[in-house]
């Protein structure tokens, strides 16, 4: 978000370079879609669903649960309401993530900001909002390079899926390939964690997340569970910007809050 | 089949909302400081909420011997590396690998 990050990566500006750096940092996440997506077009096809549906379901939906979900809806016969109420629910946690990129995006117009939002999704997300915060907001063809490519890889996937799903069978556990995200999402999170009230937000969305998990909001668990334990980081965060020192959970008041308090400033600036 | 047309769109529709409304009107406003401080732990609380099911109750109940699911011991080592290397395509790719050897030699 700093000005001069930006304006340094605006000067080395190179629109192919930007471009093969957005799709190579988008390979976890290739890595990962190619099989799921498979995996989607595989169960879109057992479902009933033609090829064309379940591409167009990756081309316009693009969100993986909830395609998953819808799939096995249809299978089981449920209506379009229920199921469109379904994915409503699901997909409701990129409220947070989009509201999480927002103030990074003041330089994109409306047109890219559209674009940019429509292809938000847990993967990209995660990616993206490490790279915002630690090195500024990188070129918009390099944001674009990286969200398209990804959503490439999952259309890709669901067509060889639907195509192919009933002719060959395809081992991805052999090379544990379906934990290429799940390590991602492992590498993103420790990334993430930069003081001990992080450690804390994070302990505290895990315990609430599997809580919710387990007693069966399979729909609604992500969001309850960040909501949560954000709005506990944010109290517990004004409360030792305050100068509350006696608060043992925010380490002490170390320095690190009030260097994020001049990073947050900055950006108030430059927006 | 004019209802999967009909599923699709719908569908469509109501997750690109919640993907485009803050983007749209948040991306040029002052935002209040405790909206802020909230946000800035969004990123944490989502990944922690994802992974935990993932590692812990990968089949939809708590399960963690390594037979049923080595997923969650090979996090361990993975969350090692992760912290050691800070490195994305480091963790990933060992990981894959740790988990792929792993089921080779147990035949899981």
């Amino acid at each position: 978000m700093t000005a001069e990050k930006n304006e340094k990566e605006n000067k080395a500006f190179n629109p192919l370079k930007g471009a093969l750096a957005g799709t190579v940092r988008a390979v976890p996440i290739i890595l990962g879609y190619l099989p799921i997506g498979f995996a989607f077009g595989v169960l879109a096809s057992t479902a009933g669903l033609n090829i064309l549906n379940a591409v167009a379901m990756s081309v316009f939906l693009y969100a993986g649960s909830a395609q998953l979900i819808s799939v096995g809806m249809i299978a089981s016969g449920a209506t379009v309401a229920a199921i469109t109420l379904t994915v409503f629910m699901v997909n409701l946690r990129h409220l947070l993530m989009s509201a999480y990129l927002a103030p990074y995006l003041g330089r994109l117009n409306r047109w890219q900001q559209a674009l940019f939002s429509y292809e938000i999704t847990d993967e990209s997300f995660a990616v993206h909002s490490i790279h915002f915060r630690k090195n500024g907001v990188p070129p918009a063809n390099q944001l674009f390079a990286l969200n398209h490519s990804a959503h490439l890889a999952w259309i890709t996937g669901t067509a060889l899926g639907a195509w192919l799903g009933g002719l060959l069978s395809f081992d991805t556990e052999a090379f544990g390939i379906d934990y290429a995200l799940p390590a991602m999402f492992i590498a993103l999170l420790v990334m993430q964690l930069e003081k001990r009230l992080h450690v804390l937000v994070a302990l505290l969305a895990a315990a609430l997340g599997l809580a919710f998990y387990l007693l069966g909001m399979s729909q609604l668990y992500i969001i309850l569970a960040t909501v949560i334990a954000a709005a506990a980081g944010a109290i517990l965060h004004s409360r030792e910007e305050n100068g509350a020192t006696t608060l043992d959970l925010a380490g002490e008041g170390e320095p690190v809050s009030s260097a994020d308090a001049g990073e947050q400033k900055r950006g108030d600036d430059h927006a | 089949m004019p209802e999967i047309a009909l599923l699709v769109l719908l569908t469509s529709v109501v997750t690109y909302i919640p993907r485009l409304l803050p983007v749209l009107f948040l991306s040029r406003r002052k935002l209040p400081k405790s909206v802020v401080f909230f946000l800035s732990y969004v990123p944490v609380a989502v990944l922690a909420a994802l992974l935990a099911p993932t590692l812990f109750a990968p089949s939809g109940a708590v399960e963690l011997a390594l037979s049923s699911n080595p997923v969650f011991w090979v996090s361990i080592p993975v969350f090692v590396i992760a912290l050691r290397t800070r490195n994305l395509f480091a963790t990933v790719l060992s990981g894959m690998a740790i988990l792929a050897l792993l089921r080779y030699f147990l035949n899981l």
